[in-house]
C-alpha cells in the first residue's frame, strides 16, 4: 500500500480523473473531500462490507420471506396483489 | 414483457457485492404479487426476494437517474430481508440492483446516502 503524508487543504489525485483533498482535521478524524467522475463509486469501506453483510442476510431470509408472503399469495386479499400494473407495481 | 411478468436470465458480469463469484441468475415474478424472485443459477442456494425500488421509496428511481447512477430504461430493484423481533421487511436502499433487460445483464450499486438506508423499512398495503 502506498502511503503518503498530506497536510489539510493538500490533496492527492488518482489517475487522470479523481482529486482526493484533506479538507481538514478534526481531532482524530480527517475530512476529505472527492472529486471523480459520475460512474466512479465513492463510499466508505465499512458501507461495501455492510452491504455484503445485507445481501447474505436477504438470501437467508428468503424462504421466511416467502412464508411471511403465503398470507397474501393463498389468503381472501391475494386478489388485489396480483393486479399490479407497470404503472404501479405496488410492494403487493 | 412487463414488469410482474418478468422471468429472464440475467448475467451480473462483476457478481454482487460480496458475492463476486455468482454471475449467472434467473429473475422471475413471485406469483400474485409485485415482487420478484433473483435465484443465482451459479448456487442455487442463494437468492433473493426483491421489489421495485420506487415502491420502496417513491421517486428513488428519478434520484439514480438524475444523479448519472442509472440509465433511462433500467430497472431498479431492492433486496428485501427480514430483521427484528417481532419481524420485519426492510428493503436495502443502500445496494440495489439495476437490471438491463434488454442486454439481459445486471449490477449491483452501493449508494452513499443516508436516504438510501441498508435497512428501510417496507409497508405493507394488505
Amino acid at each position: 500500500m502506498l502511503v503518503l503524508t498530506r497536510r489539510s487543504g493538500q490533496s492527492i489525485r488518482i489517475g487522470p480523473n479523481v482529486e482526493v483533498r484533506v479538507v481538514r482535521i478534526e481531532g482524530d478524524r480527517v475530512v476529505l473531500g472527492i472529486a471523480a467522475p459520475r460512474h466512479v463509486a465513492v463510499v466508505r469501506a465499512e458501507l461495501v462490507e455492510q452491504v455484503s453483510g445485507e445481501v447474505r442476510d436477504a438470501s437467508d431470509a428468503r424462504a421466511r420471506l416467502r412464508i411471511m408472503l403465503m398470507p397474501r399469495i393463498v389468503g381472501p386479499n391475494s386478489g388485489s396483489a396480483g393486479d399490479a400494473t407497470d404503472d404501479d407495481p405496488g410492494i403487493a | 414483457m412487463s414488469q410482474s411478468q418478468v422471468a429472464a436470465e440475467i448475467d451480473f458480469p462483476d457478481g454482487l457485492v460480496g458475492l463476486p463469484a455468482l454471475i449467472r441468475h434467473r429473475l422471475s415474478a413471485v406469483p400474485d404479487t409485485a415482487l420478484y424472485e433473483i435465484v443465482s443459477n451459479d448456487d442455487p442456494t442463494i437468492g433473493f426476494i426483491a421489489a421495485a425500488v420506487d415502491n420502496v421509496k417513491p421517486g428513488a428511481t428519478e434520484v439514480l437517474l438524475e444523479r448519472g447512477l442509472i440509465s433511462e430504461g433500467e430497472w431498479v430493484l431492492a433486496i428485501l430481508a427480514v430483521h427484528g423481533e417481532p419481524p420485519a421487511v426492510t428493503a436495502n436502499l443502500a445496494g440495489p440492483l439495476v437490471i438491463d433487460m434488454e442486454k439481459a445483464t445486471a449490477r449491483q450499486l452501493i449508494i452513499e446516502d443516508p436516504n438510501f438506508p441498508l435497512q428501510a423499512p417496507v409497508s405493507e398495503a394488505g
